[in-house]
């Protein structure tokens, strides 16, 4: 809590309609964000019980800077994830952080299961448990809009909810926030639907005065100035993340077609420069951010015949456009924002559904399904069939889909194809065939994520191939994410938020800490994860890699399965040194 | 000697809206630095590709152009 030596957790309980509140002077070790999370999450997770049972927590947590300097604008969410069975970490944007942030609360613990469908509303003195069972059904739009005219307190304001997906409770459901953010990865949504929860609205109306204004607007300005005149972030708002796909097709990084391809026949029709001429409409901004990087495109789209068209507004970036266009082979950017409007509505993970339905495409081409399991004919390129699938995922419509909406690794252990099936550790993989750093650098991360520890900048940026440089530097990152995601900063920004601006940020707002401190929390953080994985039963030796990864050439050329498996060695071995080095 | 660069629309900022220039370098020049000389800043730079033998390969930010070589240049690969 700013300018308070403690952080200050709201505990729901679900199945009894009842709430603590507690003000925890021994989780300030931890920071805040993801190391308040890590602590809550080890506190209460339940390793012997199943990701979707009641009795396993969802964790929300904000940082010590949160809201109060540009672009710190994120919730981190932690849970047990259904996708992987292990450390489920995820984060979004929007208006959450903001609104936690002036309710009063850095981190929230949910417990439980309602009896029926419900969705919870959370503001500075009260918390309301509302009967849901109306909406239950509903996607995420509507219930957006519903519970918009339904609750008080427009503006400040966030309203996270699932659709259909994590209802069903698919393995990849999303939980959607303020329209255009996303918990995304590793089925959140799923652990919301376990616990018939809906939604949840979050009202901050509290006003925090800044105590030594000047020392603050000095560093606030110097940041903002940064983020605003300089090139660094420029890129982001322009054409947004989407400018990827032209360079990563060129240099053959692209993932196509399920990875049976490096290079994008129709990539210069899906590029960034592609989608802002045809279909960029809007910019938008998570609150607090001067960036402002979300990309809107417009769709126009026949709903009836005698020409009834409907516009929609569609948020897209550079992995939706890599896992719902050149992963599944599809052409143009309209056809891309009707597939991501879908997934949108239905409330699943982009990616893993892009991923998991180029399985299904190449598992159903090489026969191991059928027409009859697939209900529709997967082709890559056909849209109107991933548009079904899509559906039959989230509702789970038959034995097939309810498999597939398990994510590909489990699809693949059913049906086979592992060979094929573009999961690292059981999370479907990002739009990086970059080379060794970003296929190891998922496989060993804590939460199998590109952005555990950003392997595929890594292999970018390597001049020359070194096996104990990638080892040493995914460990050095993945600890100093620990320490960014604390404060919960978009790691968009994380060249803006060098340690020197972490720590006059933290300073100009009464906390003084130090570098090295900053470092032991990075390292703590990284720790406390280590442990839960390990208490969930993970270990880093087993994780078996697609062959395809070393069939297709990747931007750094043909990679070598072995040489793949070396490095995920080297990197437990160094894991076991740094717990032992605990221990000591 | 002369050579061709063809550059990604972020590039054109730099480049006074051309997408294609003809630069005058002298032998020897390194390729980051012909691109560069061409008002492209080196930490904007991403990728450089040659065009040989019909097809695009990447270059080292080092590798010594020769006359009439064809290069397109990428934007860095962004993200979280
Ligand atoms: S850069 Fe984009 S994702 Fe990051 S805070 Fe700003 S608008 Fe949100």
């Amino acid at each position: 809590m700013i300018y308070e030596k403690y952080i200050r957790v709201l505990y729901i309980d679900m199945t009894e309609n009842k709430i603590r509140i507690e003000n925890r002077a021994d989780l300030c070790e931890y920071l805040g964000g993801v190391g308040v999370a890590t602590k809550l999450l080890e506190e209460n997770i339940k390793p012997e019980l199943d990701p979707l049972h009641e009795d396993q927590p969802i964790i929300f947590a904000i940082g010590a800077a949160s809201t109060v300097f540009p672009v710190v604008t994120k919730t981190v969410a932690m849970f047990r994830s259904p996708l992987t069975g292990e450390l489920g970490e995820s984060y979004a944007g929007g208006r959450m952080a903001m609104t936690l942030f002036l309710a009063g609360y850095d981190a929230v613990v949910i417990l439980g299961k309602a009896k029926r469908p419900s969705y919870i509303t959370i503001s500075r003195n009260d918390v309301g448990f509302k009967d849901a069972r109306a909406l239950w059904g509903a996607t995420s739009d509507e219930v957006g809009r519903i519970i918009r005219e339904r609750e008080p307190g427009g503006g400040k304001r966030s309203i996270i909810r699932i659709g259909p997906g994590g209802e069903n409770m698919s393995s990849f459901a999303s939980v959607c926030v303020d329209t255009y953010r996303h918990f995304g990865r590793l089925g959140l949504g799923a652990v919301f639907g376990s616990k018939n929860l809906k939604a949840i609205s979050i009202v901050g109306d509290r006003s925090v005065p800044i105590k030594n204004f000047k020392d603050y607007f000095k560093v606030y300005q110097e940041i903002y100035n940064r983020v605003t005149d300089t090139e660094i972030m420029s890129k982001y708002h322009d054409v947004g993340t989407p400018i990827n796909i032209e360079p990563l097709n060129a240099v053959g990084g692209l993932p196509t077609k399920n990875l049976r391809q490096n290079v994008f026949e129709h990539g210069e029709s899906i590029s960034g420069e592609a989608f802002a001429q045809k279909n960029l409409v809007r910019k938008m901004a998570c609150t607090g951010c001067p960036v402002g990087c979300i990309h809107i495109g417009q769709l126009r789209r026949e709903f009836d015949k005698g020409h009834e068209y409907e516009v929609i507004s569609v948020g897209y970036d550079y992995e939706l456009i890599f896992a719902l266009g050149s992963f599944l082979g599809v052409k143009t950017p309209n056809d891309i924002l009707d597939l991501i409007d879908v997934v949108e509505q239905m409330g699943l993970d982009a990616m893993s559904t892009g991923v998991v339905l180029g399985w299904a495409t190449e598992a159903f081409m090489k026969k191991l399904i059928t027409e009859e399991q697939t209900i529709v004919p997967l082709a890559f390129g056909n849209v109107a069939s991933y548009k079904k699938a899509i559906e039959y995922m989230a509702y789970k419509e038959n034995d097939f889909y309810s498999v597939l909406a398990q994510g590909a690794d489990k699809a693949s252990d059913v049906y086979g194809g592992k060979e094929f099936a573009m999961t690292l550790a059981k999370n479907e993989m990002a739009g990086y065939h970059t080379g060794y750093a970003a296929v190891v650098g998922a496989a060993v991360g804590a939460r199998h994520s590109h952005l555990c520890n950003g392997g595929y900048s890594l292999d970018q940026s390597m001049k020359e191939f070194n096996k104990e440089k990638i080892v040493d530097t995914l460990f050095a990152e993945e600890k100093e994410r620990c320490m960014l995601n604390s404060l919960v900063i978009c790691l968009f920004a994380r060249k803006v938020y060098d340690r020197k601006t972490i720590l006059a940020a933290l300073n100009s707002i009464g906390n003084n800490l130090t570098d090295e401190e900053l470092t032991a929390i990075g390292e703590r953080i990284y720790r406390a994860k280590l442990r839960i994985k390990k208490a969930l039963g993970f270990d880093q030796m087993s994780v078996k890699l697609p062959k395809r990864f070393f069939e297709t050439p990747s931007m750094s050329g043909q990679l070598d399965e072995k040489i793949a498996y070396e490095l995920i060695g080297m990197y437990n071995k160094k894991i076991e040194e740094f717990m032992a080095a605990e221990n000591r | 000697m002369k050579v061709y660069i063809e550059v990604t629309t972020w590039f054109k900022r730099f480049t006074g809206g051309n997408a294609s220039l003809e630069l005058e370098i002298s032998e020897g020049t390194p390729v980051v630095e012909a691109v560069s000389s061409a008002g492209i800043p080196k930490e904007e730079i991403g990728f450089i590709t040659v065009i040989k033998d019909n097809e695009n390969k990447i270059v080292d930010d080092q590798y010594i152009l020769t006359d009439g070589d064809r290069l397109k240049v990428y934007p860095a690969i962004i993200g979280g």
